[in-house]
């Protein structure tokens, strides 16, 4: 088998600008043997028009218009259309290396043994940068338990399904679960490379892995229980997971509790307080087996699991502090958000989207920061020119450091500014 | 339901908790029906098994209309037990672990036993059951035989194994002691209350030193995955401690705080190695509210358990540490290098794959690696790295040049840097590794991955 077909699964939903970088960097491949599986979600921009024009241009690309169940529901579609040997998943705003499958290819032919390649990642901010993930140069064959442990480890790579290359016959009798939200990358790559022997690496080509403005207002209430329910399941197994992934996985278990309450609280404390009792007390067992995780230490999860609810109100009240300056501030033309910190970025989540403000970041001059923060631009203090009438400031800086900023920026003669009494609750649990 | 109001027809009633086990089943049901006594039941219940051992139940119902078979979706032990206290109506119950078996004259040895001594617990020894051969072993071997005798008082009864399954015990003492099980599902150590508190409640126990009851033994001494059980024995002791206060037993603690610290640290000791602090944490705290209420007192403790006790009590930290080293390295290490990632044989493969390898640590520790894996790093190691070459420093072993690990900076991305050095200076080299960019580092010899 010389020339084996790779099967390329696309899930596309109003990509929309992006789609066609990721198109052409499918079909200029140096591998030209492909099998390109476009499924479009329902799209309801122009993403299905693009998928039809480029699949008119390429007898190797074939379209599926589905309705719109879900990015597991297309790739299962996918899998069932594929015709190739190999299959390999591409998200619509990504791309990849031009060398990329033919990589992989020859390396899973070198290595008949091996079920997987997994390629090297690099993660490109919609901002302007990227940061490169595993450790280049460095091709290495991981046995089964190594590579199953490598999904939680992730020193060489994560658990993401895009960026591997799967003998095709691995997916029989296995469907992507349609109804977890999130994670379901983790469960499906869990099953699947319990599978294989072999996992072989080699990070010399990249899938590069784009991250845009949406990245920054991931709304985590999206974590369903069923999210968490996989990271339970997998860590209850009787499999002999190593420590360390056992350790890695329970962090990121609290994590996403954490953060998951945090979003619920700030959605509406009220309508979901249920599942915020649920998940308290299942992040109240996890920290109560790990007390010794630094993460665990941290103001925010010891707030978020106190028995005390004086402690929970703290969460209740700052959120309503920050939705109550943000109606006040949709008075004004242009809001500007002082500070880029996890704050900043609840108060911008808590304004309406009316086209006719502007909302823009401000730091600081003796900041460091990007020039984009939420998708928005971002300003050092003496870069702007603001009017009294039609601007506002709305402060995003914990108490301890507001005042002063606020009364060098009066000293200035800035009238409009709204402060908020913010507390330590929103530091970025990493 | 009033639960006295089941006339006592039958004398024993035996209660089988069943889940997923249809190997062993049909002999231990088989034992149960040749059992000598004929006043007798048989309360089998299916605590939601997946395989066929509900059907094996309903075979065996058909057969003898003594088995009472219940089914019930899957809630643990300690639920299971208590639906077949609820529902017995014996005078007196047993307990038969559905893997096990029991010889025939069992339970009308103890009932008879029982009838004639007024007892509420009549106990035996029992038998090891492994590859069809029975090895005896007596449990009561600090306590008198044949004699009546109120357990509380005999602080050798708790040192004994639970063996809730070699005895039988009044139906009506149980009641009116409350005397169920702990009903947390996933939870072990179930028979823990039941039967510390039973033993604690009881004015006349008799024991015997025959063994009827053949307990196969599974070895599963593995590691507690599961999160469910990693406190359980804790919340087992709370349930008796409380039990011990609220009766006025007070007298007990002693020697109970004795069977009680032991009994954790044999959990401690066998608690996977990701929950041991947490556990310790818990047990530490507990340790030092008993000792306060001045209820640890070192006579009653064995001297193995003692030190560790006092050990907990003066410096649980260095406790957790000396005993966990490899856990904290793990945790420490870890994000600093590549060795949580490759198993030990992986060492080899990564090895082989790299062009070209660097020694950090010109001594004992670097010569005692490339013995190591000689073949697999022949003609591969290019350097050797120091922090700062001085000049009482070779400058090449054996042809192989020495330099300051800042003069690999242009190729660290080629590199595959081994640390080679004694433990205690391994942290701030990795860090410093780390910091510099180099990713393809390796401790050496540091093999986390278990």
């Amino acid at each position: 088998m010389n020339n084996p077909t790779v099967s390329v699964i696309i899930p596309v939903y109003n990509s929309g600008k992006y789609l066609e970088r990721c198109l052409n960097s499918i079909i200029n491949q140096s591998w030209k043997e492909l099998d390109v599986i476009l499924v479009d979600d329902g799209s309801e921009d122009n993403s299905g028009e693009i998928c039809d024009i480029f699949s008119e241009r390429d007898r190797r690309i074939k379209v599926i218009h589905k309705n719109n169940e879900g990015v597991a529901s297309a790739r299962n579609r996918g899998i069932e259309a594929a015709i190739g040997e190999y299959i390999t998943f591409v998200d619509s705003d990504d791309w990849i290396d031009v060398s990329f499958i033919e990589a992989a290819v020859s390396i899973l032919q070198q290595n008949p043994d091996a079920g997987i390649f997994v390629g090297g990642m690099e993660w490109n901010y919609i901002e302007g940068g990227s940061r490169l993930i595993g450790i280049i140069g460095l091709d290495y064959t991981f046995n089964r338990e190594e590579a199953i442990n490598e999904l939680f480890r992730h020193t060489f790579f994560r658990w993401e399904l895009c960026g591997k290359v799967y003998l095709k016959e691995l997916f029989d009798h296995f469907k992507c679960p349609e109804n977890i939200s999130m994670a379901e990358d983790l469960y499906c790559n869990w099953f699947i490379f319990n599978r294989v022997k072999q996992v072989c690496y080699s990070a010399k080509n990249r899938y590069h892995y784009f991250i845009n403005e949406d990245s920054a207002t991931h709304k985590f209430t999206v974590f369903s229980e069923t999210t968490l329910d996989v990271y339970d399941s997998i860590f209850d197994s009787e499999y002999k997971l190593p420590y360390y992934a056992r350790i890695m996985l329970m962090r990121n278990s609290i994590k996403f509790y954490a953060y998951r309450i945090r979003e619920l609280y700030f959605e509406d404390s009220v309508l979901y307080a249920d599942s915020i009792k649920k998940d308290s007390d299942r992040l109240k067992e996890l920290v109560g087996l790990f007390p010794d995780v630094p993460e665990v230490n941290t103001g925010v999860i010891k707030a978020l699991i106190m028995d005390d609810i004086d402690q929970r109100e703290v969460f209740v009240e700052q959120f309503k502090a920050i939705k109550s300056a943000a109606l006040d501030a949709s008075v004004f033309v242009h809001i500007y958000i002082y500070g880029i910190g996890l704050a900043a970025e609840y108060i911008y989540r808590s304004l309406s989207e009316d086209n006719k403000i502007k909302v823009s970041f401000v730091v600081s001059d003796s900041m460091y920061s990007a020039d984009k923060y939420c998708g928005k631009d971002v300003y050092r203090l003496s870069e702007i020119k603001p009017d009294n009438k039609n601007c506002v400031f709305v402060m995003s800086l914990r108490n301890e450091i507001r005042t002063d900023i606020v009364n060098n920026m009066r000293m200035l003669g800035y009238n409009n500014i709204i402060e908020i009494d913010l507390r330590n609750i929103y530091a970025r649990i990493r | 339901m009033n639960k006295m109001d089941n006339a006592s027809e039958v004398a024993v009633s035996v209660i089988i908790p069943v889940c997923n086990v249809e190997k062993f089943l049909p002999e231990c049901m088989d034992s149960l029906l040749s059992q000598t006594i004929n006043s007798i039941e048989f309360i089998c219940i299916d605590d939601g098994s997946s395989d066929d051992s509900l059907s094996i139940l309903n075979d065996y119902q058909k057969r003898d209309k003594r088995v009472k078979v219940i089914s019930k979706p899957n809630s643990g032990y300690g639920h299971t037990m208590n639906v077949g206290l609820d529902i017995a109506r014996g005078e007196y119950i047993g307990i038969v672990e559905s893997d096990d078996k029991a010889l025939p004259e069992m339970f009308e040895r103890l009932y008879s036993l029982a009838k004639s001594n007024d007892c509420d617990i009549v106990k035996s020894n029992f038998n090891y059951y492994t590859n069809g051969e029975l090895r005896f072993y007596e449990n009561h071997i600090d306590i008198p035989y044949d004699t009546v005798f109120v357990p509380r008082e005999l602080p050798a009864i708790f040192e004994t194994s639970m063996s809730i399954w070699s005895a039988i015990y009044r139906r009506s003492f149980l009641v009116s002691n409350n005397i169920r099980f702990h009903e947390s599902p996933g939870a072990s150590y179930q028979d823990v209350s039941f039967n510390l508190r039973a033993l604690l409640a009881s004015d006349s126990m008799l024991c015997i030193k025959d063994a009827f009851l053949c307990y196969r033994f599974d070895n599963s001494a593995s590691s507690v995955y599961s999160r469910k059980k990693v406190f359980c024995i804790i919340d087992e002791f709370d349930i008796v401690d409380d039990f011990i206060r609220t009766r006025g037993y007070d007298q007990v603690f002693p020697y109970m705080m004795a069977v009680k610290y032991r009994h954790f640290l044999e959990h401690y000791d066998r608690v996977h190695l990701i929950y041991k602090y947490a556990f310790l944490d818990r047990m530490k705290t507990e340790l030092v509210s008993d000792n306060k209420a001045g209820l640890i007192i070192k006579d009653r403790f064995r001297d193995y358990v003692w030190t560790r006790i006092e050990k907990i009590l003066s410096d649980p930290e260095a406790f957790f540490q000396d005993e966990n080293r490899e856990y904290i390295d793990l945790v420490d290490y870890a994000p600093y290098c590549m060795n949580a990632s490759l198993s030990k044989e992986g060492w080899k493969r990564i090895l082989e794959t790299s062009e070209s390898i660097v020694i950090y640590g010109a001594g004992v520790y670097g010569k005692k690696f490339v013995s190591e894996y000689h073949n697999e790093t022949k003609n591969k190691i290019t350097g050797f790295a120091v922090t700062k070459i001085s000049e009482s420093e070779p400058t090449n072993i054996e042809g192989i040049p020495v330099r300051g690990i800042d003069d690999y900076l242009d190729e660290k991305g080629q590199l595959l840097i081994v640390v080679a050095i004694k433990k205690a200076n391994q942290m701030p080299v990795l860090k410093n590794l780390h910091s510099l960019g180099y990713k393809r580092v390796l401790s050496y010899p540091c093999y986390m991955f278990q």
